[in-house]
């Protein structure tokens, strides 16, 4: 959706225009859906926390200063929803066990040993590996899948990253590299147990 | 994934552990990049040791340019932290350039990089994981505060043409009333006046909710007719 566009739509929903708000939910839910998803366990009702999702969104669309940073502010909602809706079941909001040292920029990228060689473009594309890859992204520390959704499949940039979760670039930047790092020494690891 | 440079550096000065150094001698022994740079390293480090020799010789040597000319080779591959940001286009531009100037030279970081690209246009074509329920829009409209009404009063009057509109009209009015000797603000009172913003916002002179006649007949109105 183009800028004028989203404005004008923000405007009218903050006018509290519903027609206006199912159109912007209808343009944005899937955003929603593709990070809660990944990171709500299975057994847990992903369209309910969707929906007090977007129904903070309309209670606090007012709020919304800058509507050029509505995207990172879904997100920023949708994560902190998930999180209370963690800490409501009396779980630990999840930290990273292999949390790397810290660095003037951020957070370092861990110390790596393993070779990863390359992994073939085509092989990637193909389905059997597509289920693989969305079972490791499933698979990573909570930080890191968050981030690489953001930036792989929802196409944000690190400054909008930044934004939604309230982090420094730097971090934006290692905790990317990190979880592609992870992903790359999986699939390496993969790709060499399926050619033997 | 290549070694840090510092790694490097403490394993060409055995200051690393036992335990690290193995897992260092490993990947030696299978990249080529890491073996260069401890190559490089070790040549600086020699440089520096007969620099230190022929100057307690009382030999002129310019020190500094000796070492500055070994040092670019020691430069290490950039991280994979940086080889990242590259591949999103998220340095900045002297970084970005000194990169791709590495990546023309070197085959190891140009396979990395390659090999994101590849991974994200591999996440990129996942298919979508999760859809909604067909009615799951109108399930949240039907969930959301009834408070559309309050903002919408709160968002016309916050309309400064309609504001402005609203207040002129009310002027009008009771300009007209006082005009006419036979009302008095006590009277006013007692007239049912039902005239919204809309009505004279959105209204022709015909429309029967302006004709002020029909809401009070004993004012004389003013004649717009010319």
């Amino acid at each position: 959706m183009k800028d004028q566009n989203l404005e004008n739509l923000i405007k009218l929903c903050q006018a509290g225009n519903r027609q206006a708000f199912a159109t912007l939910v209808k343009t944005y839910q899937q955003l929603v859906f593709n990070l809660l998803y990944r990171l709500v366990p299975r057994e847990w009702d992903v369209e309910d926390i969707a929906q007090e999702v977007w129904i903070k969104i309309y209670q606090s669309l007012n709020a919304l200063k800058n509507v050029a940073s509505f995207r990172s502010w879904l997100y920023r909602v949708t994560v902190n929803t998930y999180y209370d809706r963690m800490r409501q079941k009396g779980l630990k909001v999840e930290v990273s066990l292999d949390e790397p040292f810290e660095t003037e920029e951020g957070e370092g990228v861990r110390f790596p040993l393993v070779d990863q060689g390359m992994l073939p473009e085509e092989i990637l594309l193909e389905k059997e590996w597509q289920v693989y890859l969305e079972k490791i992204i499933q698979d990573l520390p909570e930080q890191y899948k968050i981030v690489i959704i953001m930036r792989e499949i929802d196409g944000l940039s690190y400054e909008e990253i930044s934004t939604a979760l309230d982090i420094s670039l730097g971090t934006v930047k290692s905790r990317i590299a990190r979880a592609r790092e992870k992903l790359i020494e999986d699939l390496s690891k993969y790709f060499q147990e399926v050619k033997r | 994934m290549c070694l840090d440079f510092e790694i490097l550096s403490a394993y060409g000065d055995d200051e690393l552990p036992e335990d690290v150094k193995k897992d260092v001698q490993a990947h030696l022994a299978v990249c080529d990049a890491c073996r260069n740079i401890l190559k490089n390293i070790h040549t600086v480090n020699h440089n520096i040791h007969s620099l230190k020799q022929q100057t307690l010789k009382g030999i002129e040597i310019d020190f500094a340019n000796k070492l500055i000319a070994a040092l670019p080779a020691a430069l290490p591959c950039p991280t994979h932290e940086t080889l990242s940001a590259y591949s999103d286009k998220a340095l900045d531009f002297t970084k970005f350039k000194e990169v791709k100037q590495h990546l023309t030279e070197c085959n190891i970081c140009d396979k990395k990089v390659k090999t994101i690209y590849a991974l994200s246009k591999a996440i990129r074509n996942l298919p979508p994981v999760y859809k909604a329920d067909e009615d799951f829009i109108s399930k949240v409209i039907s969930d959301i505060p009834q408070t559309e009404k309050k903002i919408i009063d709160f968002h016309v009057w916050n309309n400064s043409r309609i504001r402005r509109f609203v207040i002129a009209a009310g002027i009008a009015l009771v300009g007209i009333l006082v005009v006419n000797n036979n009302y008095t603000p006590q009277n006013i009172e007692n007239v049912n006046i039902t005239i919204t913003a809309e009505d004279f916002l959105f209204s022709s002179p015909s429309d029967s909710s302006l004709d002020m006649k029909k809401s009070i007949p004993d004012i004389p109105l003013l004649d717009n007719s010319g």
